[in-house]
């Protein structure tokens, strides 16, 4: 039986990847106490599963190191990258927007400059609406932009909205809803098909989808 | 020195001499091959007009070629696309040639890819293409070509999978629904975006039974004996009958010809390229995950040209197929011909020049040495894997 390689994003993610594995019966202890080991092989199950960094999930799975995938959309809709997005998870749920300082008067500006981690979704977002924007690539903190003048409006991933209320800011408009999806290479997907697709719908019974 | 004269750009590579020696025997069997089915080779010019590639169907985007401006401010670009260059070659060179015109080609393209995605920028193509011939067999002898060319190279564990635009085409043509959501539906089912597809079509106001059939979609894929039996139960029109028809038809040629365990099929393959009309296939390998060949059918590329000639093709991607005969351990010990070092004393040349004609005469790699010391030979010729050093004359 093929042993199936699947990436699992650090972070935000992982727990609740590891609980919805756990859910379809994978045995998983050994992710458990995995210590600092980025692979962990769960050979009952014929996985391994790879931790990585959220952004390099789409590049890994692209390219082959792995067959699958769970990641959030925010990541792929940033990658772009040629994978099978076959399921949303249901988990993992904000939504991507635009907000501001709340003494902004006019939203959209003429030419506006705009602070975000994540500069192809906000390109395309602004472009979509003909709006011609400056874009500012930053690594954190994106709040932070439009309170010294860095940046007009900010473009980022927005749960509650208690970050951007506690620092004086609002959502002027939504882009997209995300949440986790499972992603898979497309190559795996045809020559390691009846293990995959056993996989697949084991989960989309759990999640209902 | 500057240090970045020292590095490459991104995306391009050094071929050192392994590397060069095994795609220059992959070239040479793909040529041989070819040439045994009666291909003919071309070369298209590493330059083109950028509107070559800008025209109708086939558009590329513009934001992945090579682009540079000449002394009359004409904006070029490097090759980046195979098939194109050679349907211009046929429309405006070839067209009093004898059809079926068999062509093939080994080229660099070039394309700008994602900075920093670990991709090639320039990569070799191999290809060939068929045209003047709208028939079936003729999508069927591509595909065969191709199946017979991996074989040829030592790979086995491979799969072309084939799919038929014609059935989304016709599909979608039957739709009130805008180009952009047209664009969707393909990207989604390309995707295999299943969700995203489902609530999409949800929203649209289709009838039931194409709502059904676009859902089924990207789901049929596998042997062609088992999509068929999956699409038989679906509520398909005419058009997708036909284009199945097709279809099935070219599988039983390949099968036909001993090849079915090479052959699958995949009918929510969409075409990458604006120009594909209707067969395409693509082509992998267990050990690698990424596509070691793509083709299909274009037949109206070449009225961009003033030319109505239907063409069928395909390209490998040689430096794609290096890797895969590499991870699959396939890549057999090369045992060539005999390798001779030929180490003269006294300057006796013309005995040198003699016995190296003899030894090439009888296909042996012949090399004189230019080393007189004999441990700096003998350590040289182990180097280079030399079978047998050949003394002339007698050592001072």
């Amino acid at each position: 039986m093929n042993v199936i390689k699947i990436a699992l994003a650090k972070g935000r993610l992982a727990d609740q990847s590891v609980k919805l594995l756990e859910s379809i019966g994978i045995d998983c202890g050994p992710l458990l106490d995995k210590g600092r080991k980025l692979i962990v092989a769960l050979p009952k199950d014929h996985l391994e599963v790879v931790f990585v960094k959220a952004p390099d999930v789409p590049t890994y799975v692209e390219h082959g190191a792995v067959d699958m995938g769970i990641v959030g959309k925010d990541v792929l809709l940033e990658a772009n990258k040629q994978l099978y997005e076959v399921l949303d998870l249901q988990f993992g749920k904000c939504k991507f927007s635009v907000a501001g300082s709340t003494s902004m008067e006019n939203y959209p500006t003429p030419h506006m400059r705009v602070a975000t981690k994540y500069p192809n979704i906000a390109k395309n977002f602004f472009q979509s609406k003909g709006q011609s924007v400056e874009i500012i690539k930053q690594e954190g903190s994106v709040e932070l932009a439009p309170m010294v003048g860095l940046a007009d409006v900010i473009v980022d991933i927005v749960e509650t909205g208690n970050t951007l209320r506690e620092n004086g800011l609002m959502v002027f408009e939504d882009i997209v809803e995300i949440s986790a999806r499972l992603v898979l290479n497309q190559v795996s997907y045809k020559t390691k098909h009846q293990e995959i697709r056993g996989l697949i719908d084991r989960i989309a019974e759990k999640t209902g989808k | 020195m500057v240090l970045e004269k020292v590095f490459l750009p991104e995306g391009v590579q050094d071929l050192l001499m392994k590397d060069c020696h095994h795609r220059r025997l992959i070239e040479g069997r793909l040529m041989e091959e070819w040439v045994k089915q009666g291909y003919m080779e071309v070369s298209s010019p590493t330059l083109e007009y950028y509107d070559l590639f800008r025209q109708g169907e086939q558009m590329l985007r513009g934001n992945k070629m090579f682009k540079l401006i000449d002394a009359k401010g004409d904006l070029l670009v490097l090759r980046p696309d195979g098939t194109l260059p050679i349907a211009r070659m046929v429309a405006t060179k070839m067209k009093d040639m004898v059809y079926p015109l068999k062509i093939c080609y080994i080229q660099d393209i070039f394309r700008l890819d994602q900075e920093q995605a670990g991709k090639q920028r320039e990569f070799r193509q191999a290809g060939v293409e068929v045209f003047g011939v709208e028939s079936y067999e003729a999508d069927g002898q591509v595909i065969i070509t191709a199946i017979e060319s991996l074989k040829a190279l030592g790979l086995s564990d491979f799969q072309i999978e084939i799919g038929q635009t014609k059935i989304l085409q016709s599909i979608l043509d039957s739709m009130a629904v805008t180009t952009d959501e047209k664009d969707e539906i393909i990207m989604l089912i390309h995707n295999k975006n299943f969700s995203t597809l489902e609530s999409l079509l949800e929203k649209l106001d289709i009838d039931p039974k194409t709502r059904l059939i676009l859902k089924e979609i990207p789901n049929l894929f596998g042997t062609p004996q088992g999509v068929m039996e999956s699409v038989a139960a679906l509520p398909i029109n005419d058009n997708i009958k036909r284009a199945l028809e097709e279809l099935q038809q070219i599988c039983h040629m390949i099968q036909a010809y001993g090849f079915g365990q090479y052959i699958s099929v995949d009918l929510g393959m969409t075409a990458p390229l604006g120009y594909y009309t209707g067969i395409i296939f693509k082509g992998f390998t267990k050990d690698l995950g990424t596509i070691l060949c793509s083709g299909g059918r274009y037949d109206r590329l070449l009225m961009s040209f003033g030319m109505n000639c239907p063409a069928t093709g395909f390209a490998l991607l040689i430096d794609q197929i290096r890797k895969a005969l590499h991870l699959g351990q396939q890549k057999k010990k090369e045992s060539g011909p005999p390798y001779y070092l030929l180490v003269s004393h006294e300057g006796r040349h013309e005995e040198v020049a003699k016995e190296a004609t003899r030894l090439k005469k009888t296909g042996c790699i012949v090399e004189v040495s230019l080393l007189k010391d004999p441990q700096a030979i003998d350590i040289y010729a182990k180097r280079r894997g030399v079978d047998k050093i050949i003394e002339i004359g007698e050592k001072k």
